[in-house]
């Protein structure tokens, strides 16, 4: 397990400073979690902000460095540069409205990893003016990283159809 | 929020579910400050060798066409994205894994590789490939290779569901 001897550390040091903290701390998790709710939701829509404004490089930093994607009628994306050859793609649309509904997201406890899930409608206009809508059901797997910013490890969306 | 105050009020969640919050909290000495993380150690890596387990039950319920035993292995609200269109509760995924499990000469081949569990063991992201072999009708065997990402969930009786079955064909 790749940094098993650093997490170890954390944790003893963690222990030592929840001894010092007590456990009157207990209500924190609840507000944290509503946090990480919020910081996730704020990086999906900014996600979706940049691919409708076409900024591969904004949407790639959205991402883990070993990303999956997973999409209708295509491979799975394994790697960043197989999800940014895939977003390159698909900001080479002429026109994206991207919307979700239904999200839930669940937090671990720990608040390092979480997954949303929900519904989506894709509408795209291609490159020849053409307009096509699609609905589906997507998951999002979060990792929390060491600067505190959520990014997705795995990222599904699957047709309705 | 920074890593260090992650990783802090994890370790007081923790903390406080092992040694209990009395209204007098506990002087915890060196020493159990040491177990409780050897504890926490063990949990996490019980933890990753039950998800690679489960993983594998999967491949002998759906070998063995078992259509309970499979359907045992995900939760009640769980999603199923990579076969057939969006399957979304346990009915419909039971009828996207009886489809999978009724294919002719089924053999499945998980090989998972990683496996990341939240740190205080309630949710866990596993990532791997899932080789399907069936025969078709002139009984030759066809492969089929996809990436997979689960997402589990620990239950409150200790065993982990998969709340997220995703995947996608490699080629």
């Amino acid at each position: 397990m790749p940094g098993n001897r650093s997490a170890a550390l954390s944790i003893v040091v963690s222990f030592a400073a929840a001894f010092i903290a007590g456990c009157a701390q207990t209500q924190a998790p609840v507000e944290t979690r509503k946090a990480d709710e919020a910081a996730i939701t704020a990086a999906g829509s900014a996600l979706a902000q940049a691919a409708i404004a076409k900024d591969l490089d904004k949407c790639m930093s959205f991402y883990v460095d070993d990303p999956v994607l997973f999409i209708p009628g295509a491979p799975a994306m394994v790697g960043k540069d197989a999800v940014r050859k895939a977003f390159q793609g698909f900001l080479g649309a002429q026109k994206l409205q991207l919307e979700t509904s239904g999200l839930i997201i669940d937090v671990a406890a720990s608040g390092d990893l979480a997954m949303e899930r929900g519904s989506y409608t894709n509408t795209i206009t291609d490159a020849k003016g053409k307009t096509t809508t699609e609905t589906g059901k997507l998951v999002l797997v979060w990792k929390k990283q060491a600067d505190g910013s959520w990014k997705i490890a795995a990222d599904t969306n699957a047709s309705d159809k | 929020m920074r890593q260090p105050m992650r990783l802090l009020l994890a370790a007081v969640v923790t903390a406080c579910l092992v040694v209990g919050c009395s209204k007098q909290p506990q002087q915890l000495s060196k020493d159990d400050l040491a177990k409780l993380a050897a504890e926490l150690a063990q949990s996490h890596a019980a933890d990753e060798a039950a998800i690679r387990a489960a993983d594998q039950d999967f491949v002998k319920c759906a070998e063995g066409k078992d259509l309970d035993k499979c359907m045992s292995l995900y939760a009640d609200d769980a999603v199923l994205l990579g076969i057939g269109p969006a399957s979304i509760g346990k009915e419909n995924i039971r009828k996207a894994i009886q489809g999978l499990i009724s294919a002719p000469g089924l053999k499945i081949t998980v090989t998972t590789t990683s496996v990341t569990v939240a740190a205080l063991g309630d949710l866990a992201l596993d990532q791997g490939t899932v080789e399907v072999t069936t025969t078709d009708k002139k009984g030759k065997p066809q492969t089929s290779t996809s990436q997979y990402a689960l997402t589990w969930k620990k239950e409150g009786d200790g065993s982990w569901k998969i709340a997220a079955d995703t995947s996608a064909p490699l080629k």
